[in-house]
């Protein structure tokens, strides 16, 4: 059997009629990983004794009953450690669920393991792992090898390798539909206050959003169904209906939607081969009887100015309460309390997020607050004001997701900047709250897996599903597996 | 630029901070903007070495030198406090008590507790 390499909705079709049992889906996972994940590392943890033990249990016609999921480390599952990849978390024992882990739970999901990411979630290519990074299973034609991006890199490439049926991740400037374009899967950015943030880590609570990453549209629809909703522990959630997305996949007529091609994101630095791929999927959606618009979002060029101050100053605060005091590491060389703080903190946190605190702490700084966060908090407001406009005359927006395929380990990461600007394209989502989605479109002339994003209005999430699976109903650029994957 | 003393103990760093003091000076004789990356660390609680210093500081000073150009967009339209209409607001509940973590639940984390109780060094010498 290779049930390991097949969908949620397949598996739960066989689990259905018992043609199959949940613990037939570990015992394939369990040989896949022992096969590949040496080599990939998808996981920061992984627990095959914890997933069997929760299949004991299973209530087999819950909607996800029985399914393996990986979880990304920065998201908490009562009994696990939850190290968000970082030294300081490293023996944190989650005291509760978080609300999207509840609802999977009573949906019947198995969890399976913890995927790995950048520490914090702050990265974008998962090598800030405090624990190793990884690997993108799918590598340059030469053998060199990639970076699964991030920072949900880990939950990327668990589902890219078959090493999980389906993942969490979570995206505050991209961290789920980068990695879900540099390994070829499916990933899904949620309206900002779509799903609970209840029990994620927080980085910056502002643009954070927990979110599905997938082998399949079909798959992200059935996750997001289950964790979206309104959540008394998190006061950012809405209390808008959430529709049954996997039922209405075909529900859309291409003919009737009219999409935005911005022009901002159309210009030098777009890797040819990305772009020529954006294009064909543009003419697929033409052909089919979409209308096409130019559109301009003018504040593009800002998204990445305004991210990396907004959510450097949020991770600043939202990490100060990482003092080695009430959990986290804390340092044994300390001897007066202020040292408890400070060395603590030099010792738990890797450089990356060092950095992030420092910047952060500089920009909110007193004399600089006004030059930079509230002026950041501005253009923001510009940005969101950007989408607000786009869609009084378009549908959805439609764009690459990433400027380039997945680069080199080691490419990028002694220069910051140049990290930064990976997330050119997938901010924007963030700074004004719109969803988005990341599919496989035509892969590069290196056969390397390239992302279609699309994004839309506020809680248009079941539009982006419907858009997003007419595309992959008709190409097969999601069924593709890296070299050695094919079983 | 604001300058400040760095004068608060910076506990077992306190002698690589004068070192560092003379590398922030030697800095900003070439450059006007250079951020004064120890007093940032002791805002944010981190002790950073002079080696990381040296690394962190220049690092940061790019991307500072990036951000600037927000300095370009005019804001002369956006109200002074930008609320995001997303965001809800005023969003109460009752207040009643409920069941929550257990005290055992709260305190297993801590890195150091005796009988329930979370132990730190003494403040008051």
């Amino acid at each position: 059997m290779s049930l390991h390499t097949e969908s949620i909705t397949s598996l739960r079709h066989q689990l259905s009629s018992k043609a199959i049992s949940p613990g037939d889906i570990l015992d394939d996972l369990e040989t896949q990983t022992k096969q590949h994940e040496p080599e990939i590392h998808a996981y920061r943890d992984l627990n095959f004794d914890f997933a069997r033990e929760q299949v004991q249990s299973v209530d087999l016609d819950a909607p996800l009953g029985g399914i393996p999921i990986a979880i990304k480390d920065n998201i908490n599952v009562t009994g696990q450690t939850t190290a968000c990849a970082s030294r300081m978390l490293e023996n944190f024992l989650s005291p509760y669920d978080a609300t999207v882990i509840k609802k999977l739970r009573e949906a019947g999901a198995i969890f399976l393991g913890r995927a790995n990411m950048d520490e914090f979630a702050m990265g974008s290519s998962c090598e800030f792992s405090a624990f190793g990074p990884t690997y993108n299973p799918w590598k340059k034609s030469d053998g060199t090898q990639l970076v699964p991006g991030g920072s949900s890199g880990g939950s990327a490439a668990a589902v890219a390798g078959d090493l999980a049926i389906a993942a969490l991740g979570s995206d505050t400037g991209g961290s789920i539909r980068q990695p879900a374009s540099f390994c070829g899967v499916t990933g899904l950015k949620p309206t900002y206050g779509r799903v609970s943030r209840y029990g994620l880590v927080a980085f910056a609570s502002s643009l954070d959003q927990i979110g599905p990453l997938t082998k399949t549209v079909e798959d992200a629809a059935l996750l997001l169904e289950v964790i979206a909703g309104e959540d008394p522990m998190e006061n950012t959630s809405r209390p808008i209906e959430v529709p049954p997305y996997s039922k209405t996949l075909s529900g859309l007529s291409i003919q009737d939607l009219t999409i935005g091609v911005p022009k901002e994101y159309f210009i030098d630095g777009l890797d040819s081969d990305v772009e020529k791929s954006i294009q064909s999927a543009i003419q697929w959606y033409e052909k089919n009887g979409a209308t096409l618009k130019e559109i301009s979002l003018p504040h593009t060029e800002s998204g990445t100015a305004v991210y990396y101050i907004i959510a450097t100053a949020e991770a600043s605060a939202n990490l100060a309460r990482f003092d080695g005091v009430r959990y986290g590491h804390r340092s044994s060389s300390a001897e007066k309390m202020i040292d408890v703080y400070s060395a603590s903190r030099e010792e738990g946190f890797g450089e990356e997020v060092k950095r992030r605190i420092l910047l952060g702490t500089y920009t909110l700084s007193s004399g600089y607050y006004d030059a930079y966060y509230n002026r950041a908090q501005k253009v923001k407001y510009l940005i969101r004001q950007d989408f607000e406009n786009a869609f009084k005359t378009c549908d959805l927006i439609i764009t690459p997701t990433a400027p380039y395929t997945a680069f080199p380990v080691g490419d990028k990461i002694d220069d910051p900047l140049l990290m930064y600007l990976n997330d050119v394209y997938t901010i924007a989502a963030n700074l004004s709250g719109v969803p988005a989605i990341s599919i496989p479109a035509q892969p590069s002339s290196e056969g390397l897996p390239i992302g279609l994003q699309l994004m839309g209005p506020h809680f248009a999430e079941e539009r982006l599903l419907q858009a997003a699976h007419a595309f992959q109903s008709a190409h097969d650029y999601h069924h593709l597996k890296p070299e050695g994957f094919n079983q | 630029m604001r300058r400040k003393q760095i004068s608060a103990s910076f506990g077992r760093n306190d002698l690589k901070a004068c070192d560092l003091i003379s590398i922030r000076l030697n800095r900003q004789s070439v450059s006007k903007d250079s951020i004064h990356i120890q007093e940032v660390a002791k805002l944010a609680r981190i002790a950073i070495d002079s080696e990381e210093a040296e690394v962190l500081g220049p690092q940061l000073e790019k991307v500072v030198d990036y951000i600037k150009q927000l300095e370009k967009v005019d804001i002369s339209a956006v109200p002074d406090t930008p609320i995001d209409p997303a965001l809800p607001t005023n969003v109460l509940r009752d207040d009643l008590p409920k069941e929550s973590l257990s005290h055992e639940d709260a305190i297993h984390n801590a890195p150091k507790s005796n009988q329930g109780e979370i132990v730190m060094p003494k403040i008051v010498e």
